[in-house]
């Protein structure tokens, strides 16, 4: 009869693993016992185990001073039989104890996607892809440069580039050898600019799609884009555990979506309001043009595009009520947060005979509905002057 | 007898000369003299606070106490009533609250009159010159600059601008902050102008007569609240915009020639245009041209806000030597700005209809088209519109048109815009 006595660490992962075949496995501190276990807590003979006639196992202390247990138990084990697979608590020293004929789970058949990754690591497909890289971004500069263009440019461009891939991957080359998971510097460096190369394949073509499209058409690619970001992201992280750490498939994949998920969500925070009044002030919505043999589509015919012009009109008057409410209740809030700081006293105390009849709500509202002038004011140096008209308001003097 | 000669000769030449000046000097201090009593101070006085947060200038027109002025002088009042106040001063010393009669925001008038008690003499009332005088007659500008006391500020006529929709004087002479509002007189003490504008270097601006004398015409027996006059802002300006759209589209809509497009230029002489191009440089190797024109001619509704220009700009570009995606790039940096001024929560954001669209008159490249509209939020009914149309051609050349449109109605936009639109034709 075989019986297996493994040591393990506090997460149950195995630091020692002894088989033996015969009746009695002594276990305890002293050198005379099979499994020696170095833990002051432990006796010198602290446990026995053993088979019986009718081949149970079974395992008993030997008059220990801490016991045997179930870890997460209290009760101290005299003798009891032991089942395939049970760990035990030896003073401090968590031991599990297989027999031989304990059943393994079926082998996990090696993936593509894992195949596919380690072939990244082969230093042809390392230096192949650098080298498609290295061309593409030189394409890039070269379609994009309007002046002159320089190979000082390209050169000082890639440098950038191989140099950030190539410190990342050595980053997560350390992290790998320090989790004893054996490197494999190549597959990262691979692995890197390949996510590089599909992200910008994918950027050009939503660009060609943003070019093509109307407006109806610009928030489905502003998700698809910034997605594109995120898909890119999940890709390399779920790989790189695999690569670099040996994450099984379902934990990496959990642990890649909930990065992106983070990340997402910190995206997605509030937008300032400066960008939102910067956007609003200059137009088209898309600029992004491209040479006309990538435009795709037929041109929407000219009588059905005016129509969606004349319908916006109803729209902006929907609108509109919108803004108003949202500027009564931000007048409504800024009077809320002046009233009780009288600053200095005497003058900021409304007089009811100067300030005519009506209670306090109903000048608030004619103050919401049509007080633009004090805000417009502090507006008013930010905006474009009408000077470069050659005509000026006389200012009333202040 | 050389000198005697001389001397007698520098007399005969200088003598007349010199009468002639002293004369015209008593004369303005005597007209200046006889026209002061008319003369106002008026002053926008924050409630809350008292502090007085505008001061301009005013005249009486009858003699029952109505007294003009500007619109920008007394719109914060009309704006903000529970806000702000009215009042007058005069040059004897009295003082008293004003109330708002009648307003023009076109021409940037109003009628204010003297509220509560009346003052112990009644104002005697500026006469109102029947008609324009002749160009290079002097005018005086009266007024309260700075608020540091009534001054008289000599000047020339010089006609109408000829670049303005709704016309102002050109009047030489030093217009400064606080004379808004105040007459300008001729040198029997007519009203030819109210004092409305300066641009520096004594190029200033008056409002003719003539729309006051309209406005006196109009005007209602008693006193009207704030909340109507606001009302009657949005047709006024619809009306007025929907009439300079219609001369606009009757104008001269003969062609020249841009580049491939043929366009058009000073289709009324208020269009003012320009032009601007450059060669292909190294740094920057294509050609760019550009044809501005505008009517700059604005309706003052607020300090933050104006409205009524009219801006169209067409652009060219073309390339012999830059690849496809580079002259996408550079194509594709052109941006467009609204034309008016606007605060922070004067007007909705833009909405865009953007595509690409066919435009029959300029058949065989497809536009890339922006439609984009925003209204104002006190003056429901009045929309600015703005609108791009982009399109590469073959050859590494492209245009652009654009035009952009401020304080219209929907029906005067779209006929601007399908007019504009089928006005164009390729060369």
């Amino acid at each position: 009869m075989e019986v297996i006595v493994e040591q393990l660490g506090t997460t149950n992962n195995v630091l020692e693993r002894q088989k033996f075949d015969q009746h009695q496995v002594w276990l305890g501190r002293a050198f005379s016992n099979d499994v020696i276990l170095t833990d002051e807590h432990v006796d010198g003979t602290h446990a026995l185990l053993e088979f019986d006639d009718e081949g149970r196992l079974w395992i008993s202390d030997r008059g220990s001073v801490n016991g045997i247990r179930r870890p997460r138990h209290k009760t101290h084990i005299e003798r009891e039989e032991v089942r395939s697979g049970d760990v035990y608590l030896i003073g401090r020293s968590r031991i599990r104890i297989y027999v031989g004929t304990h059943p393994v789970v079926p082998a996990v058949k090696i993936r593509f996607s894992e195949v596919f990754l380690l072939w990244l690591g082969k230093p042809e497909v390392t230096v192949a892809l650098a080298m498609l890289f290295v061309a593409a971004k030189t394409l890039e500069i070269w379609l994009g440069t309007i002046g002159e263009f320089r190979w000082s440019l390209v050169i000082e461009q890639n440098f950038t580039d191989v140099m950030l891939f190539v410190g990342l991957a050595v980053g997560v080359y350390f992290l790998s050898v320090l989790f004893r998971r054996g490197g494999n510097f190549l597959a990262h460096l691979s692995l890197l600019v390949l996510v590089f190369l599909v992200s910008s394949l994918l950027e050009f073509a939503t660009g060609v799609a943003v070019f093509n499209a109307g407006d109806r058409w610009y928030p489905a690619l502003d998700i698809v884009d910034s997605a594109r970001g995120y898909l890119m992201l999940f890709v390399y992280l779920w790989s790189i555990l695999y690569l670099a750490f040996h994450i099984s498939l379902l934990r990496r994949t959990l642990v890649s979506l909930g990065v992106v998920a983070v990340l997402i969500g910190i995206s997605n925070l509030p937008e300032d309001e400066m960008t939102r009044f910067v956007q609003q002030q200059s137009f088209p919505l898309e600029q992004q043009f491209l040479p006309p043999v990538l435009l795709l589509r037929e041109p929407v015919p000219a009588e059905a595009f005016e129509r969606r012009a004349a319908n916006l009109f109803d729209a902006l008057d929907e609108k509109r009520l919108e803004a108003l409410d949202k500027r009564d209740e931000q007048e409504t809030e800024a009077i809320d947060e002046q009233k009780p700081a009288p600053a200095g006293g005497e003058p900021q105390v409304r007089s009811p005979d100067r300030d005519g009849p009506g209670p306090d709500p109903q000048s608030a509202r004619g103050r919401a509905s049509y007080g633009a002038s004090a805000r417009a004011r502090q507006a008013s140096s930010s905006l474009p002057s009408t000077a470069s008209s050659g005509l000026r308001e006389i200012a009333p003097a202040r | 007898m050389k000198p005697l000669t001389a001397i007698v000769a520098a007399f005969a030449l200088f003598w007349p000369v010199h009468d002639g000046l002293h004369a015209q000097t008593e004369a303005y201090s005597e007209l200046f003299e006889t026209l002061k009593p008319g003369l106002f101070t008026v002053e926008v006085v924050e409630r809350v606070s008292n502090n007085k947060n505008a001061q301009g200038s005013a005249f009486a027109v009858t003699d029952d106490g109505v007294l003009a002025t500007n619109y920008h002088v007394v719109s914060e009042f009309v704006l903000d009533p529970e806000r702000y106040s009215l009042r007058y001063r005069d040059s004897g010393g009295n003082a008293g609250p004003l109330e708002v009669l009648a307003v023009d925001v076109l021409h940037d008038l109003a009628l204010v009159r003297l509220a509560g008690k009346p003052p112990v003499e009644p104002p005697r009332p500026f006469e109102l010159a029947p008609d324009l005088p002749k160009s290079g007659a002097t005018l005086l500008a009266l007024g309260n600059p700075y608020d540091i006391g009534i001054s008289i500020v000599p000047g020339t006529y010089n006609g109408l601008l000829e670049n303005q929709y709704r016309r102002n004087i050109h009047f030489t002479g030093a217009l400064n902050p606080g004379m808004s509002g105040g007459p300008a007189v001729d040198t029997s003490g007519r009203v030819v102008g109210i004092n409305v504008a300066g641009a520096g270097n004594s190029v200033s601006f008056l409002v003719p007569v003539a729309n006051l004398r309209a406005l006196l015409a109009a005007r209602p027996e008693a006193a009207v609240s704030p909340a109507e006059i606001r009302n009657g802002v949005v047709d006024r300006i619809r009306e007025h915009q929907a009439g300079m759209i219609d001369e606009l589209i009757a104008g001269d809509w003969s062609l020249e020639a841009f580049g491939p497009l043929m366009i058009p230029r000073e289709v009324r002489p208020w269009i003012s245009c320009s032009g601007s191009g450059r060669q292909a440089e190294d740094e920057a190797p294509w050609k760019e041209s550009h044809s501005n024109c505008t009517l700059n001619d604005r309706i003052f509704l607020s300090r933050s806000l104006d409205t009524g220009p009219l801006e169209i700009i067409f652009g060219w570009y073309q390339s012999d030597t830059l690849n496809p995606f580079q002259f996408a790039r550079v194509f594709e940096q052109n941006t467009f700005v609204p034309f008016n001024r606007t605060g922070n929560d004067d007007v909705t954001e833009f909405e865009c209809e953007e595509d690409w669209t066919e435009i029959p008159a300029l058949a065989g490249a497809p536009f890339k088209s922006s439609f984009c509209l925003r209204t104002y939020l006190d003056y429901p009914g009045l929309y600015d519109v703005l609108f791009i149309a982009r399109a590469q051609l073959p050859e590494t050349e492209a245009v652009h048109v654009h035009y952009t449109l401020a304080g219209v109605g929907r029906e005067a936009a779209m006929k601007f815009h399908r007019h504009f639109l089928g006005a164009l034709a390729w060369k």
